[in-house]
């Protein structure tokens, strides 16, 4: 760890050490935890974890995990589940880098970047399922394991962590039923802002004076002044579109219903759950045709989960589960939509011509169009008005079901304490897209004296076809046998279990695992834990002998507290738990399929023959057998600790860990050329660790009527790729292995070029000519020339290496308040495409771009600017387009208040809430850009929202 | 009990020890490409596709950009930094390495599995297998002879690889450069090899048309004899076997170029079966390049009929979307000889494109050049279109010339469907051929003498080609030249106008080490019309040609001398 980044942990470490003590000083007289409101938090953790192969106390568990309720997350007006995590369970890591449409996920991992082949196991009740869909209100609880403990038992599913997701059961008790309704706005934040057409003319001719380009290319004077007078001129003539602000939403709304029943009687507990939201779509579409083309979404979903006790010793679970949903979009796709409006120079064209009856297109035909508007266009773009209205619709249909049935028998009978299960499920995915695209002509009117446009395509029929048709189908079966009992101060428990599972895109041979594991535990007295689980584990994707193998982990706990010299301080500590885990195991993920075996690929037209060189196909050596393939290696040792202080009120979780990744599969670029394979070789032979921590401090308490808790949690992590298939180098600077994953490569900046005469005194940048107002770069092997021997690792990689996040809630009488603040640190980003570089693609140029190079302008913050962008100079990766984008959001926010009782007596109802929430509030960020620090990279995608919503719940 | 019975039932209907082993049944092995009547010419056909060349050869330019004859329009090419010599090990910009070593593999693999498997064919006798087997593994001995030529005009001596390896073979990392020596002598005895299997007409369906035959095989080994015979490779004071041959005297050198006549003679003598002629020169050089199939093309890359290369060599105002590419420079202009063969020299009068060598107007588009019906203006001023100089980023020509050679002027982008043409780019053609046994001859026995009795001196190959050029009897060009340095001269300026954009002079100025010429910055015009008067001005196009003595030949690929100490670099690199 550097001083510079120590100077900044000391600052958490002060903030760790410091704050018992003062908590301990704003202590209250009641000593009691809270009242209802506080417990409703979710940095409570639960008493019981349940594994699936295990249910066990969280004080018994040895390994590093971290449970939140989602009962915090209910009311926060975010559509996806992963976007929710972050800076409230440490350990958690992720980026959300588009927004405005229901599937805003977010990429997301646990403890950082420790691998190439990236993926964490998510189980939703037991079964590898996606998590972010669900609805909070039927979750129960999310459990992060992190540590080997538990991912011993998945062998090499689970190597990257687990979110083990558990949905919410029936209790024993009359039906209560439970509603909430909630309204979202959504805000586009973090845009650019495209600049009007007489900027974007005058900049656009300065840009070809730099390319050296004719006077005559440019736009004309007179033409310029017709944008200057701006009165009396035809703006069919003159265009200047504001494409973004007149055709893209400033807000828009979203919906959420949720009704559930729940309840159960002696033999049976249900919990019913339905839901319905629904987004209306970012854009402006005319109400011009009987459909709709904007991007909404509509979407149902149901659950029953049922458990009967189908004997005094048989249980019966069946949980059912699905959801629809209906995203509608326009013709082109929404993405594209976006673009265009986005990009779309404001004088390139008007929207649509207003037909005057008399247009006749370069063939003669009289012009029609629907609304007397006739699109209006050129070749070089898309017309985003045309897009939008003009080119028909289509929607993603997708269907999803699921189930799963547990049979447990307690097998008492043959001796106390034997339990053996069945547990089936099936899920089942199919999605399509029913294309209704409509091919449209569009019209260029260069003489505005003639009625004569030059029309480009036809108005076609709307097509009506299905497309993208996908399916998928997942598949397990888990045997089961376990024993616990006690015996006096040992504490015994052990399970072995059978998994089968199976994953099946349909279009390729199902992903298949077989599993046989064990989790045998002990403790003695509570005081001392060991615990062995592991797995005995098969790979559909390798050599038969190769397919099976042994990922054994151990982990060790010791609760001091409980120990009799403890005793004394009990009154303050109330509870102290030292625990470790060591496992090796296995990542499967990113290992190409059956690669022990060579493959031909046949290949089309691969060359031409005979006297009217007619294609001929090809068989090409695609992959070559690469005997022994085996799955990546993972070496995990993790060392935690839990306290409570003061009665409980304050907790803290700290964890160390190390992981250390072998035979990781990767790109092998020493295999010489001279062997001549057509494709890159993988193979296991990358090696990289990760090292890190994380803490999690809460506090809650009460005084009076006033509730309140604070919480604080920090993730770090750091890697280091030890061996990769890299190429040993000329020079030192250019080796990356050594460096941390994903770290940028490209050209340290040294500001722009001033006069000719610095050019001529510098070494030669070998990309384009360059001129004063370009960016000059460091020479760092001294030969005289910028080539490709001169990069150096820049900054961070685009991911952070640390997250925070600061919590807490307030309760007064019936009023309560919830915050999350959230960020991160360590991460840079490369400012690019059309951020960086106005006229990307015959695109418009944006404000924030205004400040460039020119000769009166010599203090720029941008160099020169120009209309070939491919190559040049300047938009070469250097440490000039590198931004910090650490930041720190005000994530969530929620207000509520709570109906007193007494006035609900007489409405059947008994706990109505009334609550006003929001998601991305608000985020300050040291990177200069005008796009949120989440996307900066990304500048591509539709942007984050901010949204703000009002709801109510209510029981009866 | 019975509830162990259900378990036990279940657990039997899906716990199977087969349950992983489902496999991709679609993944074809080599047998199942080689014993099949449908399959096994697909391999075959894969190794010709490591031929490259043609106007996309270097990032959208052909390789001549970076010669004194051409220069890429655009701006961002990494053609620049060829020509300028802003390369190093790590990015060459040109390289034949990984492309031939991919030929070479599969050309192997396919006579390995040809050997190996076994393969019945429907109406075929096992003797006609054999034949046939034994043709394609000639064509395969061609290609591996053409793949290795290529490596040894880029980096001299280069690792020979004459037997198929599997990944890791530990062989592998025991390899090193063999010596040119070396090298050629395999390429040879490659060559030698297709000779034995292939007939002079090529097998296979529609005429076989580009397939590897007899006259490829003996062309490449002509080609590489006379590589092996020029200056480069026979320097005096070399002691670098890799490099070239070491202690090169004067009898061994024309020793190589006497063994480089025969080898030329024995494919410009070549003759059918029924006693024609092999290869004789196509009747019109502006019709040669779109003609398929055609008498003179001996090896070359094919391709499917398009209009890509009009769409990118054009002039803007004719493209459809690009324009420019690889144009002209004046040097190239300058080169071509007035219509009578004497030189020209560089004037101001307005009309010296008139009066020139037949192939100018084949090759230059110029200002007021005819394009079919259409007439392309370069100029500024008056009249003047995005064709002229400078005046579309990436588009317009940047020398005030553009590229005609090569292009259908039939193709006409206003159409709604536009024609497209065959685009087949010479490697090996007669006019090539000729042209090295002149040089051969000419440097053996000198230019009018025939002692061997090939039938043809190095003047008389020489006027073969200018006169069907168009040149008549009067052609003045060979007029006075007597002497062997006179007559060399001569071939060299005959070899540039008539290969011009085959990628010819690339390789030809650096194997007569005249690498100097690559330093010079090229020129371009400038025609300006105003008021009717038109005014031309000669203009320094790029001032940063360079050529360094390391330049003559290419940096190995810096991670081939990483991953293997035994592949050692090149001088200078």
């Amino acid at each position: 760890m550097s001083k510079k980044h120590f100077a900044r942990y000391k600052l958490w470490i002060f903030f760790l050490l410091i704050s018992p003590i003062i908590s301990n000083a704003q202590q209250s007289d009641t000593p009691n935890i809270g009242n209802r409101k506080i417990n409703s938090s979710n940095v409570q953790q639960t008493d019981t974890l349940d594994f699936g192969y295990r249910k066990m106390s969280i004080e018994d568990f040895n390994g590093a995990s971290y449970t939140i309720t989602a009962k915090e997350l209910e009311n926060i007006p975010a559509t996806n589940l992963t976007n929710l995590l972050s800076g409230l369970v440490p350990g958690f890591f992720s980026v959300q880098n588009s927004g405005g449409t229901v599937d805003e996920s977010a990429d997301y991992w646990i403890r950082g970047r420790r691998t190439n082949a990236e993926g964490v196991l998510v189980l939703v009740d037991g079964q590898e399922r996606e998590f972010g869909i669900l609805s909070s209100r039927e979750v129960a609880s999310i459990t992060i394991l992190k540590d080997a403990s538990v991912s011993a038992l998945y062998g090499t599913r689970a190597a990257n962590g687990i979110i083990m997701v558990t949905t919410k059961k029936g209790v024993i008790g009359k039906p209560s039923v439970e509603f909430s309704s909630q309204v979202i706005n959504q805000q586009p934040v973090g845009l650019l802002t495209p600049v009007d057409g007489l900027t974007y003319a005058t900049n656009y001719n300065e840009a070809l004076r730099y390319d050296g380009r004719a006077s005559s290319t440019l736009y004309s004077s007179h033409y310029l002044q017709q944008y200057r007078n701006g009165q009396g001129v035809n703006p069919e003539q003159y265009p200047d579109v504001n494409w973004f602000n007149d055709y893209y939403k400033k807000n828009s709304w979203v919906q959420r219903h949720n009704l559930s029943v729940s309840g159960g009687s002696e033999h049976t507990r249900y919990f019913i759950n339905g839901g319905f939201l629904s987004q209306n779509g970012m854009f402006k579409t005319q109400p011009e045709s009987s459909f709709s083309t904007n991007n909404a979404t509509s979407r149902f979903n149901l659950r029953s989960n049922l458990e009967v006790d189908v004997t005094p010793t048989t249980l019966l679970s069946l949980d059912l589960y699905g959801w629809n949903d209906r995203q509608n979009r326009p013709g082109g796709d929404t993405f594209a939509a976006y673009t265009s409006l986005v990009s779309t120079p404001a004088n390139a064209f008007p929207a649509y011509y207003v037909n005057n009856g008399q247009f006749i297109d370069q063939e003669g035909s009289i012009i029609s169009g629907a609304n007397d508007k006739i699109v209006a266009g050129n070749t070089l773009r898309s017309n985003p008005w045309a897009l939008l209205n003009r080119n028909g619709y289509s929607t993603l249909n997708r269907i999803y079901g699921s189930f799963r049935a547990k049979l447990n028998q307690d097998l008492s009978i043959i001796t106390r304490g034997l339990n053996a299960s069945v547990i089936l499920s099936m899920d089942s995915y199919s999605g399509s897209v029913t294309s209704r695209d409509k091919p449209f002509a569009y019209y260029q009117r260069t003489d505005f004296s003639s009625n004569q446009l030059i029309r480009t395509g036809n108005d076609g029929k709307m097509a009506n076809s299905v497309a993208d048709v996908s399916s998928q189908a997942r598949n397990s079966l888990d045997l089961q046998l376990s024993y616990a009992k006690d015996f006096g101060k040992n504490n015994l428990s052990a399970t072995t279990f059978y998994n089968q599972y199976e994953y099946d895109v349909q279009t390729s041979i199902p992903s298949r695992f077989q599993t046989i594991g064990y989790w045998a535990g002990y403790n003695f007295d509570h005081r001392y834990y060991v615990d062995f689980t592991g797995s005995y584990h098969g790979v559909y994707k390798f050599a038969p002998k190769d397919r099976f193998g042994f990922f054994p982990a151990v982990s060790a706990g010791w609760t001091v507290s409980n120990e009799k010299f403890f005793q004394p301080l009990s009154k303050v500590v109330n509870y102290f738990k030292l625990r470790s885990s060591y496992g090796l195991i296995g990542n499967q993920r990113g290992v190409a399929e059956f690669e022990y075996q060579t493959r031909l690929n046949a290949t089309n037209g691969v060359y031409y023959f005979g006297n009217t060189m007619g294609a001929v196909n090809g068989y090409v050596e695609d992959i070559l057998a690469n005997p022994g393939l085996t799955w990546e290696k993972a070496e995990q040792l993790n060392i935690g600790a839990n306290l409570r202080l003061l009665n409980n009120r304050l907790s803290y979780v700290v964890d160390y860990f190390k992981d250390t990744r072998r035979d990781m599969y990767m790109a092998n670029n020493n295999v010489t050329s001279i062997l001549g394979t057509v494709a890159a070789v993988n193979q296991n032979i990358g090696e990289m660790y990760s090292k890190g921590f994380e803490m999690m401090l809460s506090w809650n308490s009460s005084a009076g009527q006033l509730g309140y808790r604070l919480g604080a949690t920090y993730s770090f992590t750091n890697n280091k790729t030890v061996k990769t298939g890299e190429v040993q180098e000329q020079y030192p600077w250019l080796v990356t292995t050594g460096y941390a994953r994903g770290i940028r490569y490209g050209y340290e900046s040294l500001g722009l070029f001033k006069t000719y005469d610095e050019i001529a005194a510098s070494p030669q940048q070998t990309f384009s000519e360059v001129q004063p107002g370009d960016i000059k770069y460091r020479d760092i092997n001294g030969d005289g020339l910028i080539d490709r021997n001169d990069q150096v690792p820049l900054g961070y990689g685009s991911v952070p290496s640390e997250f925070y996040g600061i919590h807490g809630g307030l309760s007064y009488r019936n009023f309560g308040l919830n915050f999350l603040f959230q960020g991160s640190g360590r991460v840079t980003q490369m400012l690019g495409g059309r951020a960086a570089f106005p006229f990307l693609s015959n695109g418009t140029m944006y404000e924030h771009q205004l400040d460039y190079w020119t000769p009166e302008n010599t203090n720029a913050s941008m160099p020169n600017i120009s209309t070939v962008t491919s190559g040049a100079n300047n938009t070469q990766v250097s440490s000039f387009w590198m931004r910090n984008s650490s930041y720190t959001r005000l994530k969530t926010l929620e207000l509520f208040y709570q109906l007193p009782e007494k006035s609900l007596k007489n409405l059947f109802l008994n706990d109505v809430k009334v609550f006003a929430s929001g998601y991305n509030l608000f985020v300050w960020s040291k990177g200069v850009s005008a796009l949120d620090p989440e996307d900066l990279g990304n500048a591509g995608a539709m942007p984050l929202t901010r949204n703000v919503s009002l709801g109510l719940t209510a029981k009866f | 009990m019975k509830k162990y019975t259900i378990l036990t039932c279940i657990a039997l209907t899906f716990f199977s020890c087969r349950y992983m082993d489902e496999y991709p049944y679609d993944w074809a092995q080599p047998v199942d490409v080689f014993s099949m009547e449908q399959n096994y010419e697909r391999p075959i056909n894969q190794a010709y596709s490591y031929l490259t060349g043609g106007f996309d050869r270097i990032n959208g330019s052909y390789l001549d950009a970076a010669t004194d004859d051409g220069m890429s329009t655009l701006r961002n090419s990494s053609i620049h930094r060829l020509s300028r010599g802003f390369v190093n090990s790590s990015s060459p910009v040109e390289s034949s390495w990984d492309a031939s070593y991919k030929g070479i593999r599969q050309s192997l693999f396919v006579q390995k599995s040809l050997a190996e498997i076994d393969l019945v064919l429907n109406n075929k006798t096992s003797q006609d297998v054999i034949n046939i087997k034994n043709t394609y593994s000639g064509e395969m001995y061609s290609l591996r002879a053409w793949y290795e030529f290529d490596l040894l005009r880029h980096y001299g001596g280069y690792p020979i690889i004459n037997k198929y390896y599997n990944l890791g073979d530990p062989e592998l990392s025991g390899i090193g450069r063999n010596s040119f020596k070396e090298c050629v002598q395999n390429i040879i005895s490659l060559c030698d090899s297709a000779v034995k299997y292939l007939d002079v007409a090529p097998v296979g369906a529609a005429g076989g048309f580009g397939r590897m035959t007899r006259g490829a095989a003996l062309a490449i080994k002509a080609k590489t004899l006379i590589f092996a015979a020029s200056p480069l490779f026979n320097q005096s004071g070399n002691g670098n076997p890799l490099t070239g041959y070491v202690g090169a005297g004067a009898a061994d050198i024309k020793a190589r170029w006497e063994e480089a006549a025969l080898a030329c003679a024995a494919v410009i003598n070549l003759k059918t079966s029924s006693g024609a002629p092999a290869y004789s020169l196509h009747s019109d050089y502006s019709t040669l390049f779109t003609s398929s199939p055609n008498s003179e093309y001996i090896v070359f890359v094919g391709d499917a009929k398009s209009n890509n290369l009009e769409n990118r060599q054009f002039p803007p105002t004719l493209s459809k979307t690009a324009g420019g590419g690889t144009v002209p420079t004046q040097e190239f202009a300058d080169g071509f000889s007035l219509a009578d063969g004497s030189t020209y020299v560089r004037n101001s009068s307005t009309n010296q494109y008139a009066n020139r060598d037949p192939r100018f107007v084949a090759t230059i588009g110029f200002d007021g050049s005819k394009y079919d019906t259409k007439t392309v203006f370069t100029h500024l001023g008056q009249g003047a279109t995005n064709d002229g100089l400078n005046i579309l980023t990436d588009r317009s020509t940047n020398t005030g010339y553009y590229l005609k050679k090569f292009l259908d002027l039939k193709v006409d982008f206003s159409k709604a469907t536009p024609v497209t043409a065959f685009h087949l780019t010479p490697l090996i053609r007669l006019s090539d051929m000729l042209l090295l046994y002149a040089e051969a001859m000419n440097e053996a026995y000198g230019p009018d003498a025939d002692p061997k009795g090939f039938g043809l001196s190095a003047s008389a190959a020489v006027q073969r080609v200018r006169t069907r050029a168009g040149f008549t009897g009067s052609d003045k060009y060979l007029q006075g030249v007597t002497s062997i340095p006179a007559m060399r001269d001569k071939i060299k300026q005959e070899r540039r106008i008539e290969l011009s954009f085959e990628e010819q002079r690339y390789f030809d100025l650096r194997r007569w080490l005249d690498g100097s010429t690559l330093a010079k910055p090229v020129t371009g015009i400038n025609i300006e019309i105003t008021n009717g008067v038109t005014t031309n001005t000669y203009f320094t196009v790029d001032a940063l040609r360079k050529f360094d003595t390391r330049m003559y030949l290419h940096p190995i690929p810096l991670q081939e001398t990483m991953i293997s100490p035994k592949i050692v670099q090149n001088p200078g690199w």
